[in-house]
């Protein structure tokens, strides 16, 4: 499998490809969306290295996936009154900001300085699963964007409002640079950032992270889209087989040991991180 | 915005308005995203259903925008996977519109002008992706 079918015609090989990039989308989806963890982070490494797409090809075709997937969960949230709409906007202002120069710069990089940056990002993730979350109760008002959800298990209404913004401003900038630059979600900078400094309880961190990663993917992934970094042959199969194994795995979500699987997925991402390493350092 | 500290649990008449005026808004959201990701998921599976039972090739690059719409009515898989794409990159961005409206249906100004902000730099993006 190794360096198939870039610029190759309607083959066997092509068609073989895109079944299995559908197949391990699929299961990145799944698993992804059972940890509440969009799939860049593993899918972006899997493409480069078990299929030997360039790695700015793999960028833009996770990127296109995160906008279905957001898009999809926030078809689910939104029903449920969790995203914090006017919060999530002003911290947009910073996060399209940095995904639009993000987006700008990966396609200048170099593919050995994309695979180094991505391997830190790796690590962090790794690093950041296993923290702790916080405001999981009450947290209450803060006089700042106060507002209130309906927990789903209790049915009982959890207040909050908003603290140390600048930070999250500062983060979203980050995420959205790093969601530009890497075609990843950015969920993984700013959720903790909005549990565990902005005070927000983990729910609503999430949902508003959700909502606010489609519109950040948006903007990125018209600049990939025009400087022709989208193959179809591998976009479309990523942005289907993530798409459907979300689906999947957001219903198994809760059946299963997730602390065994943030292990598992953990180990994954430090093996990957690892050959990043090796690929930014070799090439 | 104030950065003042009260932590308590109570919530202000005004908070709890625009918590309702959100649901409303989000009601309306709610079709958009559905009608975003089937619409395109159906037009990239169609392209890909081409690819699969008909001699029609898989193509390595995406059209052109001005190109997506008549590739897409000749149904060629260029134009229904761009189509497709297209479709799932503007339910975000047409999700960000409505919300300036719905801002400006609440008069709420200073919350219609931040949307607005985010939107032009998408709008940016557009522009900036040609170079």
């Amino acid at each position: 499998l190794a360096h198939p079918v870039i610029g190759a015609r309607n083959n066997k090989e092509t068609m073989e490809q895109i079944f299995w990039i559908a197949i391990i989308s699929f299961l990145v989806g799944g698993f992804g969306s059972m940890l509440g963890i969009g799939g860049g982070v593993l899918l972006i490494p899997l493409l480069t290295t078990v299929f030997g797409i360039p790695i700015k090809t793999a960028i833009a075709a996770s990127i296109i996936s995160v906008i279905a997937t957001s898009t999809a969960a926030g078809a689910v949230y939104v029903g449920k009154g969790m995203s914090h709409t006017r919060l999530a906007m002003v911290l947009e202002i910073a996060t399209t900001a940095g995904a639009v120069l993000g987006g700008l710069t990966a396609v200048l990089l170099s593919p050995n300085v994309l695979a180094g940056i991505f391997a830190a990002v790796l690590l962090y993730v790794v690093y950041s699963m296993g923290r702790k979350q916080a405001n999981g109760d009450n947290p209450g008002a803060t006089g700042q964007l106060d507002t209130y959800f309906e927990d789903p298990k209790t049915g009982k209404r959890v207040t909050y409002g908003v603290k140390r913004l600048p930070y999250g401003m500062a983060a979203s900038f980050l995420a959205g640079n790093i969601s530009g630059l890497l075609g990843i979600g950015g969920g993984v900078i700013k959720v903790p950032v909005m549990n565990l400094m902005m005070g927000m309880p983990i729910r609503a961190a999430i949902a508003t992270s959700n909502f606010m990663i489609g519109i950040t993917a948006a903007a990125s992934a018209v600049i990939y889209y025009q400087q022709g970094l989208v193959d179809p042959s591998i976009a479309v199969p990523t942005a289907l087989g993530v798409l459907g194994g979300a689906q999947v795995g957001s219903r198994l979500a809760g059946r299963l040991q997730s602390d065994q699987l943030k292990l598992i997925f953990r180990l994954l991402l430090l093996f990957f991180a690892a050959q990043m390493i090796y690929r930014a350092v070799v090439g | 915005m104030k950065a003042e500290n009260k932590n308590d649990t109570t919530i202000t008449a005004r908070d709890e308005a625009i918590h309702q005026e959100q649901r409303d808004l989000e009601r309306i959201i709610y079709p958009l995203l559905i009608t975003g990701v089937l619409l395109s998921s159906a037009l990239l599976l169609l392209g890909l259903a081409l690819v699969v039972f008909t001699p029609a090739t898989m193509p390595h690059e995406m059209p052109a925008l001005g190109e997506i719409i008549p590739l897409a009515l000749a149904l060629q898989p260029a134009g229904l996977f761009g189509l497709g794409l297209l479709a799932l990159i503007s339910t975000p961005i047409l999700r960000v519109a409505f919300s300036v409206v719905g801002f400006l249906i609440e008069r709420d100004f200073r919350f219609a002008l931040i949307t607005l902000v985010v939107l032009v730099i998408i709008l940016i993006s557009i522009l900036l992706g040609e170079g």
